[in-house]
């Protein structure tokens, strides 16, 4: 009889502890809503308040969405998360068709150079990236925030490769034997048996530049260019920065958008980051 | 002709946005440009300044100190999450996607809700803290707290090594757990000498990664220690004990414009970063087991 009262305690115990580290995972989130929706004077409390007494959604909303523009930023963000996506998505995949399908001199060399660039820290050429936008007169545009993008990048065109790998050689030799071109090939049969892989990628992408800082930050001066991180960062204010639960309110709205994409793609998410692990 | 048609986009981005901009960078960390004066070259003068620059040192310090305890606690934190998630545990998927949720929020909204939580005294943590009995630090206000603070904060951010480690977990073969359990091995046991040893290229995978990003660490910290006030706004402080190596070398680039300058910065960025990540292959390699 002992044997199964351990393994009960054991249970329980488990489950606690997961129980009390998801609330603590929840709870920056949960404050975020909860402060953002309630009024001014419910904020300098000792103790705090756990949950707002008045809830004042949308008098709080008008006063964020008079601090910083919300639609425009949004619209913005979601503008290069798209493009750059989409240019990635595309770009990457032919890279890795030609690493992963093709057979060619000095294949190997390039690939491990292609993989060690992932270690090049954007910062160390920060500089001359800038400049070169600078020189094309792109600056005070958003080209610089998607358009690098639409040539690839090594992690997309890692998973790739890890991806076409997988398909079936003699489907490639079938098609070359009718006939069929390289880029037929690649558009006609890899292409349409990784449509899961493509919208990894793109996801991946979307999150990514959703969330990146630095870059809107140094290419994007003035609100009208913001991303929705830069929006945020600028509603922590100047000299007089705008009262907390605004800008609770306005991280909330900025992550919202965010979640939901999250939640219609988390599937492809987690398969792309294990399959990043699997082989690494 | 065919590959090429493949390869252009990629040689393209790979030359034009990486390999140019860094041989650039590294030309002009010979030179004095600044945008305003005349560019003269000045030899390895950049790099000699940047030891003298208290600033730099700081910053490098601060950098080594958040590297040398946010990679080991991340590393152990999203281990053992993935290891509690691996139980078999009913509501799996709904916890796992409560321990994901930080990773994809913006960092900047995550900067924001803790700048509160961690007020000193209005701030939620305080408020617990002296619940019971400790009365709370500073934190963002104090040089000894601040990076402590940024470092918790970070722990947060642990979903995607988390998922690695779980797909590394399900790829293990039964067989040697059922072998294990018929010897009588305890759950420890089985961890210490069968989940570690199998798991040890996922952890330097995981190492790799968040090494990679957290030398580079730059939008937590930025958004943490913002302070503004009537004398003007800023970030890195107090007294620059939140000022982290990408965000000097920002602030150089960017705001002093002293691009010869911070282009030094940038290549002794780009050798750290080379070198540590070698190292860390290299002093991995005894306790790497590799599965055949």
């Amino acid at each position: 009889m002992r044997v199964p009262v351990i393994r009960i305690t054991k249970r329980i115990a488990l489950y606690a502890v997961m129980i009390i580290m998801a609330t603590i995972f929840i709870f920056p989130f949960f404050w975020m809503v909860s402060v953002g929706i309630r009024s001014g004077n419910e904020i300098f409390m000792e103790p705090p308040l756990l949950l707002p007494r008045h809830i004042q959604l949308f008098e709080n909303l008008k006063g964020t969405l008079k601090l910083f523009d919300y639609f425009g930023n949004l619209r913005n963000t979601v503008y290069v998360c798209v493009l750059g996506a989409l240019g990635t998505a595309i770009s990457s995949a032919m890279a890795a068709y030609a690493f992963a399908r093709l057979r060619w001199r000095g294949k190997d060399l390039f690939f491990a150079l292609t993989l060690s660039t992932m270690m090049l820290p954007f910062a160390a050429y920060m500089i001359p990236y800038y400049l070169m936008f600078q020189r094309l007169g792109l600056l005070g545009t958003l080209v610089p925030l998607w358009l690098p993008y639409c040539f690839g990048a090594a992690f997309n065109i890692f998973l790739y490769t890890q991806f076409f790998r997988a398909i079936p050689e003699e489907l490639s030799d079938a098609a070359r034997i009718d006939g069929c071109s390289e880029v037929g090939i690649f558009a006609r049969i890899i292409l349409p048996n990784s449509k899961t892989i493509l919208v990894t990628v793109f996801v991946f992408h979307v999150v990514f530049m959703w969330q990146e800082f630095l870059i809107p930050l140094i290419f994007c001066p003035s609100d009208e260019m913001y991303t929705l991180a830069v929006g945020l960062q600028s509603l922590q204010g100047g000299s007089n920065p705008p009262p907390w639960e605004l800008q609770f309110l306005g991280a909330t709205i900025g992550s919202i958008p965010l979640l939901i994409i999250f939640a219609l793609t988390s599937k492809f998410f987690v398969r792309g980051i294990s399959l990043s692990g699997i082989k690494g | 002709m065919t590959l090429l048609i493949f390869l252009l986009p990629w040689i393209i981005g790979f030359s034009v946005f990486l390999v140019i901009p860094m041989s650039i960078a590294l030309y002009y960390s010979f030179t004095n440009y600044d945008v305003f004066s005349p560019t003269s070259w000045v030899g390895i003068g950049n790099y000699l300044k940047l030891p003298k620059d208290s600033i730099y040192i700081k910053s490098v310090y601060n950098t080594v100190y958040f590297i040398s305890i946010a990679i080991p606690l991340n590393l152990f934190f999203s281990l053992f999450l993935a290891l509690l998630l691996n139980t078999g545990v009913r509501g799996y998927k709904v916890f796992r996607t409560i321990y994901f949720l930080p990773f994809i929020m913006p960092l900047v909204a995550i900067g924001m809700v803790w700048r509160w939580i961690f007020n000193d005294t209005y701030g939620i943590l305080n408020y617990l803290l002296s619940a019971v009995g400790i009365d709370g630090p500073a934190w963002l206000a104090s040089t000894q707290w601040v990076k402590p603070a940024i470092i918790l904060v970070n722990l947060f951010l642990i979903g995607q090594q988390m998922i690695i480690f779980l797909a590394g977990l399900q790829n293990m073969p039964e067989i040697l757990y059922d072998a294990a359990k018929v010897d009588g091995a305890n759950w420890m046991q089985k961890l210490k000498h069968i989940t570690l040893p199998l798991l040890s290229p996922v952890i330097l995978f995981n190492a790799v990664i968040l090494a990679i990003v957290s030398l580079q660490v730059f939008t937590l910290p930025y958004t943490l220690s913002w302070v503004a006030t009537s004398a003007g706004q800023g970030q890195g402080g107090p007294a620059y004990s939140s000022t982290f190596y990408v965000m000097y070398l920002y602030t150089r680039a960017f705001e002093n414009l002293q691009l010869g300058r911070a282009s030094a910065m940038a290549w002794v960025f780009f050798i750290i970063t080379v070198c540590f990540t070698y190292l860390l292959f290299k002093l991995t390699r005894r306790w790497i087991f590799y599965r055949v």
